[in-house]
Formats: C-alpha cells, structure tokens, sequence
C-alpha cells in the first residue's frame, strides 16, 4: 500500500540540524494493522504526520498507492489524502462549536455528499459506534472515551483505506482503551489497513507488526 | 454547504456576544452612515435629471474682467440676449429670459398669500419639463395679463374651486387671468417659483429695462443636439462686444444645467470645483471612512480571536476541508454579520432619517421600491461583508494543521502587527476628523463674530408690498410716535443683503481697467446711519439740509476708496454716463452687509427721496419695550396702511445666521460622522481589549499572586493602545494640517490653524482610548486571582 524510503526530517536549530527521523524506511501493506512504538520524543508522530502527508521529509521517496507523494502537486496530494486517508488524534480535536452529529458529518461535506447521503451515512455510523443517543450533544458534554468514538466515526465515515492514529487511547482509562482497540480491530478485518502509535505494550500487541522507533531510527 | 455554513456561523454569533455585538453594531453605524450620506449624495446629483432635455440645456453667464487680476462671472444678462441669439445662432434651437423670481403678494378674494413670482418666455415650457394639467404652454400666455400656478399654489389659493380663468391680485394690484395650472415642481430643481407670468407682462407694466449695459435678466438656452458647446461658446464671447455701447460688457458663455447644482462656483473665470461637490465628495469619503473603521473593527477581532479558532481550521483540514472551502467558511460568516448588520442599519436609517433631513434641510426618503437602490443595497452589503472577511478569511485558512494540532502554533509578534496597523489607521481617521470639526466649528465662530460695522440687536425690517412705498413718510411718523421704534429708514433691498450693484463709474486717477470695477449698490432714505448704527469715518452722513443728496451726493465706504485709490476722497467725483456725476460727502466704516467669510466689497449708498419705490422698511427698536410688544404695534401700523397683505418681518441678527447655513450644514454633519467615527473606532478597541484581557487572564493572575497592583496592571493592559493611539495621532497630524489648510483657503477670511488644535485632539483621543481600554484592564486587575488560576 505505501513506501517509504530513506526518510529524513530534520529541524534547524542555530546552525545544528535537529533529526527527528534518521534514514527511515518502511513498507505497509493492505491489510495491515501496525503500531509505531518508542520513548517519547523519538518521533513517532513527525512519523505519522509524514505518513498523513501533513509533514514533508527533508530528504527520501514517500509511494502510496504508486503515487510518488512528495512530487505531486499539493492539490493532487489533498485530493489522495481525502480519498484514502482517515486521522485519529490522542486529543480527539473535535469541533466544541458542532454536536456529535455535525462533527461526524463535517467529512462529509468536503468529499462532496448531498444531503440525503449524508443523512443516511451518518445515521449508519452513529448506529454502528453506538452513539444515535448522543448525537446531538456537544463534545463538551461527553466524555474522553466517547468523544474519542466520535473521532473515530468521523475518520471513518469516508471509508478510507488507512486509518492513522496517534496515541488514540492516551487520554482514556483502560476498559475505554480496550473498547477503542476493539473497533480498530472490527475495521481492520474488514480490510483497513491501520497504523497506531501507541505507548502500550497490550494495545500494540493488537496489531499485525510493531516498529520500533529510537532516535528518529527504525531498530 | 452554505447552510451549514450558516449554522457554524449563527452559533459563534451567539456564543461570542461581545464579539458580535461589536461587530454587527459597527457595521450597522458603518451601513447607515454610508447609506444616509449615499441618499443624500444621489440626491445632489439627481438635481434637473427629470427635465428631458437636460443633455442641451444651458445657462448663460458672462465673465466681467474687473481688473487685470480678477475676472467676476456672473448670471445676469442683458434682456437683449435672447433675442440676438435666437437671429444669429443657428446652433441654438431655443434661448429665453427669465427674471430671478420674488416673494410677492398674490390674493383671491379674502385670501392673500406671499409665494414666489416668476416671469418667462413662452418657449420655456418647450425646454423645460414642467408639464401642464389645465391649460397648455401654446395657449398661457397668449394674453399677457396671464398667470400660470402650481398645482399646490392652486390648491391654497383655491381649495377645490376650479382656478381656470379667475382672476387674481399680484402684488395688489395687477389684475391677472389663470390661464394654465402647473404639475408641482420636483424637488430637485432649482426652480422654486408658485406662479408664472409671461415677461411680456413685466413689459406691460414697466418692471423691465432692455439694454446691452443692463443685468438685470437669466438667459437659458437650448442647443440643437447636434451642436458643439465650445464652438458655440467661441462665438458667444463676442455677444456683448458686437453689440457694445460704450461699456465693456463681458464675455457671455453657456454653463449646462445638469452642473449648476453642484459645480456652479467660479473662481476667476473659471469653475472652482469648489461648488456644492466638493461638501459632497468630502462627506462620501468619510461615510466610506467609517464603514472602513468598523470593517477594521471586523477584521481585527477576526485576526484576534484567531488562536481560538485555529483548531477549528486544523481540524477541518484534517478531515479534508480546502483551503477554497475553509475561506468560504469565513467569508460567509462574515457575510452574515454584514446582512444582520445591514438589517439594524436600515432601522437606524429609518429612525434617524427624520433627523438628518432637518439637519441638512431636505425632505429625503428610503425609496425601498426603486431597483437601482436595491441593487446598489445588495452591492455595499456584498461588498462590506467581503472587505471586512477577506482578510481573516485568508489569515485563517492558511494555518497549517500539525501546527495548530500539535498546539505549537505560535501567534507572535508577526500575526499583531497588521492588526496594530489598523488601530492606528483608525484611530488617525478618527483624530483627522477631530480636528477638523473643530476647525470648522472655529470658522464659524470666526465669521459669527466678525465685527459687522452696525448693531444687529433690536434691528428689524418688513417688506412693504404693493404700492406701500408711497405712504412710506405718514408710516414712519406713525413708527416713530408709537414709542417702539427709535428710527426707521426705507430701502431698495432686504437690510442684509447686496442684490444690486453696477459697474462703468469714472473718477479721478482711475485706472483704465478700472471700468469695470464692480460696487454693491444700496440706495436708502434718511437716517440710515442713525438706524443701523454704522459709523462715519469722515465727511457727513445725508441731511434733509443739503436738498442736493438725494441726486447728486453719495456716501461710499473704506472699501470703496481703497478700490478708487483714492487718498482724500471727500469731494471728489465719481461719474457714470447714463447717470451723471456724484459727489463724495462722506465714508462709511466697513460694515459686512453680504458674506461674512469674503473681503468686504466696495459699496456706494445713495439717497432716495421718501416717496420713490422702496420695497423694504428697516427699524431699530426700542430696547427698553418687549418684542412681542414692539411686533404688535408695528403690526398694527402696517394693517393700518395695507389691510389685505400679510404683515411679513425679519430680524436681522436671525437672518444674520442663515448666512453660515452651508457652515451650518458642515459643523453638523461633521460632528455627527466625526462622532460615528470615534465611536465606532472605539467599539473597535473596547472588543480588542476584552480579548487581550481575557487572554492575560491567567498571566494576570500570577502577577497579582506575586503582588502586582492593580493600577500596575491596568497600567499595563492600557500602555500598548495608548502607544497605538499616540502613534496615530502623531501620524494625523500633518494629514490634518494639509487637509484644514485646504478647508481654510476656501474661505478669503478664515482664521489661523492654531497649535492647540493638535494638543487638544490628540489628548481627546488618547482620553476616549483610555475610558474605552481601562474598563477592560480594571474589569481584568481586580478579579480574583485565585479564580482565574484555578479555571486554568
Ligand atoms: N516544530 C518543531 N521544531 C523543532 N523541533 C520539533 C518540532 N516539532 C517536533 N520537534 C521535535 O521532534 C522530536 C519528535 O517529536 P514527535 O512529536 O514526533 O515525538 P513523539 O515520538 O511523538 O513523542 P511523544 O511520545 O511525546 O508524543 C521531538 O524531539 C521534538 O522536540
Ligand atoms: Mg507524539
């Protein structure tokens, strides 16, 4: 499904280059369900970022889909990253101004979905996470693990064919991290592909493979 | 899409208050501002636009060269023009005269009214559009004892009587037909008449004098369409010249219509651009000034509140929003507020229209129903809406989204400086029209106070109509007997004015291009002095004594004798070929009959026995007896001699006042949109520093655990506006002076820009900045620390 080969990110610091990422290479397949482990600071989410197309490299190939990323104009990136691609965020980010149900359908409204699509998309989700009783609610008035469902509702409404999460559980306890995992590994068996950070052990143990990242490098 | 825009944005609206209010508030004052000048504005220009042949329409005017410096244009024509343009241009398809129109007497029965009177030629009907609904233009004046009304003129004269073919009373005494009744007159003309007669009727009974010398007419001409004005203009000039006789007329040009509204001021010869357009383009600028200042405020609280939206603009992105979209999103947010704003000014307009039409003196409405202002409506709202949104708009949606996720967007100095930009944009706009309010309220006060040379107090005159003048001596002694009058004289003008006035004197020592050398004429019956209160420099005021002052002396003032270059001008001659000679007995003080605002004029008073045709009676009260005393005997004594016309008076020191009307005119409008202004640049830093408080909540609080002031801190939340707005008003400053100086020019007495102005505008603004920021900072410095730390 994508490959990256001899990544480099650096920050400039004074007159140092700062690296986040160190040679990293890295093929996913379909299917796939990976989870990028390390110590904090060692680079996980520049690497997911960069996955996301939200980061660019200084140096290295990005492929996705036999696309080469990092030399295709910005638009025709965007346009690849709303098709295929849906973001999960320890912070959930969902939008205080709009309930469950806008947050959810706000996707929707950029992939270009009349109403009635939207409609019956959105009460699909809804029905699915388990949240109809929610859904006009603002995210002020839910919980982490709930809002967290609905961010992932709302990664997944698009049906994309990979999920990237960063530390999807980090702000939940426990039994709300075990029924996030659940979800994610639902999807998975239904064909898509996920890359998680995570800083559990048992969480990554959910997954299909673990890379391991140490200093901006791969090990 | 749109509708979910919509949504997101009404929700903002609603959890922000302050924010919106702020800004729905200021666009509104921004909209109705601009709306109210515009109505004003688009009505200045509609002036003649109804008459159909506006495009070939003109005035005629002639330029005197009164010396080798100054060339005086004027309106007034010879009454033999018409007539030789008509033969010798075959460019001209119409020309005719009009007189200037009077207030005069016109009775039916028992009723009598005072409206204005004015004679044309038959062809005006063809070249003006000022349709008939009884009677017709061919068949009005074909018996020169005719009368043309108004409808309205018709209405108060007649009530529901048919007018046609009655006979009614001008000036008590000229009996004459209706043989036509006119459509009101639009409002936006310049003809104001009630009732039209033909000037051959002027004729009839002697009012009109034809000769090349003469001034005494208004010219309108008509060209065919096909013909060039200033091919046509080329040949006019020499109008007076081929037909002089012996005086050098002047230069006759035609001036078209459609610019006599607002372009009809000339300066040497030339049009000025300092008619009534330049009032209105300066007011059009700074109604656009302050919807400016309030999409400032817009943009500014957009930009500020920025930091709490950025999630919002990173989160959307994420989940695939463009960055097209995303401006969208804004701009019609912004949008929204402008059509709620734009809702709330049409209110304000509606309230306050009442007002402004008293305050600039005309009788404007909304015209909901006319497309032209409904498009123009649509326009200002499309265009305010995307003024004021572009700019966070474009700020917004360009935030990247990892940064903004990540939280590790920075908003520093970089992302406030334009905002500061504005403040102090703003606040200049605000301090220039400070200062020039001011300015203007000083000129006034200038041209209010200059000394007039004669004592207004208690001073009065009335009109005497019909053949009142030759009662005028038995009237006086009556005056004068009733205890309420000290002194009276009679005059060929309204006391106040300078209608009259001539050219083509000689005298010794003169210059040749002294010919033309334009004075005022007054001609008055004894005790003018005595009853105005002018002074005598030297020589002797008029005296039943000398039997010869009434036709062979004349009194000039200090003006006049400078303009002769006189050195001892007792004595001395002054000549004119159809008049004869006329001794100087003595000089007046200069005293301001005319224009308050231009050099005095110079002036020759003559005498007139009592009986001549006077029309105005002047009256110095009794100071020791009440005014409604006084108007009642007076009143009594005019009934007493004219029993039919209405007993009609000025005083002079009101009438005085009318003069600065288009003064008048600009102090108001200028405080009422320099105060929008302020108010609205203020609103604008009252929303900023809520935001900048709110923000500091937190910094605050640690300040005051550590044991800062509270006049510490609201110290420094105030510090950074004042510097904005001292900056600003540094800024104003020499934006003002070039500005005021070119306000003042306009006027050739004016007074001086004095430097206090700058010290006292700049320290109003820096005062309202400091009311509008503290209530934020105090409101900041003394909430409970603890609380806010806690919050965090
Ligand atoms: N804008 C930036 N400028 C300079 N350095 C940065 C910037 N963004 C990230 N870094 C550095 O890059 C490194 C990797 O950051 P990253 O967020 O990828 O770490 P992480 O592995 O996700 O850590 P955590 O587990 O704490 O989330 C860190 O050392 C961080 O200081
Ligand atoms: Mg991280």
């Amino acid at each position: 499904m994508l490959q990256l080969k001899n990544i480099f990110r650096w920050y400039n610091s004074g007159a140092n280059r700062a690296f986040v990422l160190r040679d990293v290479s890295l093929e996913i397949q379909k299917g796939e369900f990976v989870s990028i482990m390390g110590p904090s600071g060692s680079g996980k989410s520049t690497l997911l970022h960069v996955l996301g197309m939200m980061d660019e490299p200084n140096e290295g190939q990005y492929l996705f889909l036999d696309n080469n990323v990092l030399n295709i104009k910005e638009k025709q990136r965007a346009e690849l990253y709303k098709k295929h691609i849906g973001f999960v965020f320890q912070a959930y980010h969902l939008i205080d101004e709009l309930t469950v149900y806008e947050n959810i359908e706000t996707p929707l409204l950029y992939h270009g979905f009349n109403s009635s699509e939207r409609k019956s998309m959105v009460a699909d989700v809804l029905d699915r996470f388990n949240i109809v009783g929610k859904k006009d609610l603002f995210p002020n008035q839910l919980s982490g693990g709930q809002q967290q469902l609905v961010g992932i509702a709302r990664a997944v409404i698009t049906k994309p064919d990979l999920i990237l999460a960063d530390e999807p559980t980090g702000n939940l306890n426990s039994k709300q991290g075990e029924e996030i995992m659940d979800l994610f590994k639902t999807l998975n068996q239904e064909g898509v592909t996920i890359v998680q950070v995570t800083h559990s052990e048992k969480n990554a143990a959910v997954g299909s493979r673990i890379v391991n990242l140490l200093d901006g490098r791969v090990v | 899409m749109l509708q979910n825009y919509l949504k997101i944005a009404l929700r903002n609206l609603l959890k922000n208050k302050t924010f919106s209010f702020i800004n729905i508030a200021g666009l509104a004052v921004g909209l109705a501002s601009t709306m109210l000048l515009a109505l004003w504005v688009l009505d200045e220009y509609s002036f003649e636009n109804f008459q159909e042949k506006r495009d070939v329409l003109f005035q005629g005017k002639r330029n005197f060269k009164e010396s080798e410096t100054s060339i005086w244009t004027s309106s007034s024509q010879s009454g033999n023009t018409a007539e030789y343009i008509r033969k010798n241009f075959p460019e001209v398809k119409n020309a005719v005269l009009t007189d200037w129109g009077n207030n005069v007497t016109i009775s039916y029965g028992e009723k009598s009214l005072k409206k204005t009177w004015f004679s044309v030629e038959t062809p005006f009907f063809e070249m003006f559009t000022f349709p008939f609904v009884q009677g017709s233009a061919k068949t009005a004046f074909i018996d020169v004892n005719s009368v043309v009304l108004t409808e309205s003129m018709a209405k108060s004269l007649f009530g529901d009587e048919d007018p046609m073919n009655k006979l009614v009373k001008i000036n008590l005494k000229h009996s004459l037909k209706v043989t036509g009744v006119l459509k009101d007159l639009p409002k936006n003309t310049r003809f104001n008449f009630d009732y039209l007669t033909s000037i051959k009727f002027l004729d009839s009974i002697g009012e009109t004098y034809y000769g090349w010398s003469a001034n005494n007419f208004q010219l309108w001409v008509e060209l065919r369409p096909d013909a060039n004005l200033e091919a046509v203009n080329k040949k006019m000039l020499k109008v007076y010249k081929s037909n002089a006789d012996g005086f050098s007329n002047g230069d006759l040009f035609l001036y078209p219509l459609s610019r006599l509204r607002l372009f009809n001021k000339f300066n040497n010869g030339v049009e000025s651009g300092e008619g009534l357009n330049s009032l209105v383009s300066l007011f059009s600028i700074i109604s656009i000034v302050i919807l400016v200042i309030a999409c400032i405020n817009f943009m500014n609280l957009s930009t500020a509140r920025s930091e709490k939206r950025a999630k919002e603009v990173g989160v959307r992105k994420v989940t695939g929003a463009t960055r097209g979209s995303l401006i969208s999103l804004f701009l019609s947010e912004s949008l929204l507020i402008t059509i709620l704003a734009f809702g709330l000014a049409i209110l304000m307009v509606t309230l306050l229209l009442p007002a402004f039409n008293d305050l600039i003196g005309k009788q404007l409405t909304i015209p909901f129903g006319n497309i032209n202002y409904v498009l123009g409506a649509i326009i200002l709202v499309l265009f305010t809406g995307f003024m004021s949104g572009s700019y966070p708009a474009f700020f917004l949606s360009s935030f990247k989204p990892i940064k903004v996720l990540k939280g590790t967007m920075q908003l520093g100095r970089g992302a406030s400086l334009p905002r500061k930009i504005l403040v102090v944009i703003q606040f200049c706009f605000s301090i220039v029209l400070i200062i020039f309010t001011i300015l203007v309220y000083q000129q006034i006060r200038f041209g209010q106070n200059q000394p007039l040379g004669y004592d207004q107090k208690n001073l009065m005159y009335f009109e005497m109509p019909g053949e009142m003048y030759k009662q005028f001596t038995p009237m006086k002694q009556d005056l004068l007997a009733s205890g309420v009058v000290m002194s009276a004289y009679s005059t060929n003008q309204p006391m106040n004015a300078t209608g009259n006035n001539s050219w083509g004197y000689e005298w010794k020592g003169q210059k040749p291009e002294q010919k033309n050398q334009i004075f005022d004429n007054v001609r008055v019956t004894l005790d003018f002095l005595k009853t105005t209160g002018i002074k005598l420099k030297e020589g002797r005021d008029y005296s039943p004594q000398f039997m010869a002052d009434t036709i062979h002396s004349v009194l000039v003032n200090e003006a006049a004798v400078k303009a002769m270059g006189l050195k001892n001008p007792l004595g001395e001659i002054i000549r004119r070929q159809r008049d004869g000679n006329y001794t100087i007995v003595g000089v007046l003080q200069d005293f301001v009959f005319g224009n308050p605002f231009e050099d005095k004029q110079p002036m020759m008073v003559q005498l007139m026995p009592d009986s001549q045709s006077a029309s105005n009676v002047v009256l110095r009260l009794n100071p020791q007896k009440s005014a409604t005393e006084c108007l009642e005997k007076i009143s009594t004594i005019f009934k007493k001699y004219e029993s039919v016309a209405p007993f009609d008076y000025e005083f002079v020191d009101t009438e005085f006042e009318k003069k600065f009307s288009k003064e008048t005119l600009l102090r108001n409008l200028a405080y009422l949109f320099g105060g929008l202004a302020i108010f609205v640049s203020c609103l604008g830093l009252f929303g900023l520093a809520s935001f900048m408080a709110e923000r500091r909540t937190k910094e605050i609080g640690i300040r005051k655990v550590l044991g800062a002031s509270i006049s510490g801190i609201v110290m420094m939340l105030s510090k950074d506006f004042l510097k904005l707005v001292g900056i600003a008003t540094i800024v104003s400053f020499p934006i003002a002076w070039w500005l005021g100086n070119k306000f003042l020019e306009y006027y050739p007495k004016h007074i001086n820009f004095a430097w206090w102005i700058f010290a006292v505008s700049g320290i109003m603004a820096g005062v309202i900045a400091l009311l509008t920021v503290s209530y934020q900072a105090i409101k900041a410095a003394v909430a409970n620390p603890v609380k806010s730390l806690r919050t965090e």
